[in-house]
């Protein structure tokens, strides 16, 4: 062994030197080390359970925002479409109550024109005929002289006597 | 100043005879002065209506024929009152 260039003494000594590493490492070091390792799988296993758990959570949440915002979406469009019928009937109602109100003020206007017509109509017959009459006053008064007054007196009073006029 | 009742009676009296004169005084409205001819034709003509010598007053407005006036009831022969009823008629008729 010497001839190999091997030292038995040297070879125990560091077997011996081995086997106290050992010993120690496996006394002092290999169990807290494992102990280390298995607690820090332990908590990466809880933290991928709740990484997992927060994205189904997640995921749940956004099924639900996805849910609420459809039925928000249905809700409003509903409420859209209320409105729109609403606001429809509220301008038919509108459009058809200004319709009957111009037609009352039409007639109303027609009804007034045509009063009004008349009572230019009226005036006017009237003054044509206050005119007339004015006229053949003055016509008569020019006409008019004593003799043919007393004629007329005469015809009205034998008339009168004939029709036999009372008070 | 006391008035008697006496004195009051004869004023009443007075003044109701004065009334019933006015009332039956009759009066003729013509166009021109009337001769007594046709006086005495309209007193023939309304006997019933001029009672009592009538009163004759000219008013040219009337243009022809005569109103007699009695109280407050009136016969209207004249021409402007048949003028004024056919300007009536008018108003009706237009």
């Amino acid at each position: 062994m010497e001839k190999l260039g091997i030292d038995p003494k040297l070879l125990i000594a560091q077997f011996l030197n081995f086997a106290l590493f050992f010993i120690l490492f496996k006394k002092f070091l290999a169990k807290p080390f494992a102990r280390f390792i298995d607690e820090e799988k332990q908590k990466e296993k809880e933290k991928e359970k709740a990484y997992s758990k927060s994205k189904s959570l997640e995921e749940e949440l956004q099924k639900k925002e996805s849910e609420m915002k459809i039925s928000l979406k249905k809700e409003s469009d509903k409420l859209l479409t209320e409105a729109k019928s609403e606001a429809e009937l509220l301008r038919k109602n509108l459009i058809e109550e200004a319709q009957k109100e111009a037609a009352s003020i039409q007639t109303k206007a027609k009804r007034e024109m045509e009063k009004e017509k008349d009572e230019i109509i009226q005036e006017a017959k009237e003054r044509i005929s206050n005119v007339s009459i004015h006229i053949v006053n003055k016509a008569l008064e020019e006409v008019l002289d004593e003799r043919m007054k007393k004629e007329i007196t005469k015809a009205i009073i034998s008339h009168s006597e004939k029709k036999g006029l009372s008070v | 100043m006391k008035l008697t009742s006496r004195l009051k009676e004869d004023i009443k009296k007075y003044i109701l005879q004065r009334q019933k004169a006015q009332r039956d005084k009759v009066k003729i409205i013509a166009a021109y002065k009337l001769s007594q001819d046709e006086i005495d034709s309209l007193k023939k003509s309304f006997a019933s209506f001029i009672s009592s010598e009538p009163e004759v007053v000219i008013d040219p407005q009337i243009l022809a024929g005569v109103i007699l006036r009695k109280g407050s009831k009136v016969i209207d022969l004249s021409l402007t009152g048949k003028i004024n009823k056919l300007q009536n008629v008018l108003h009706e008729i237009a």
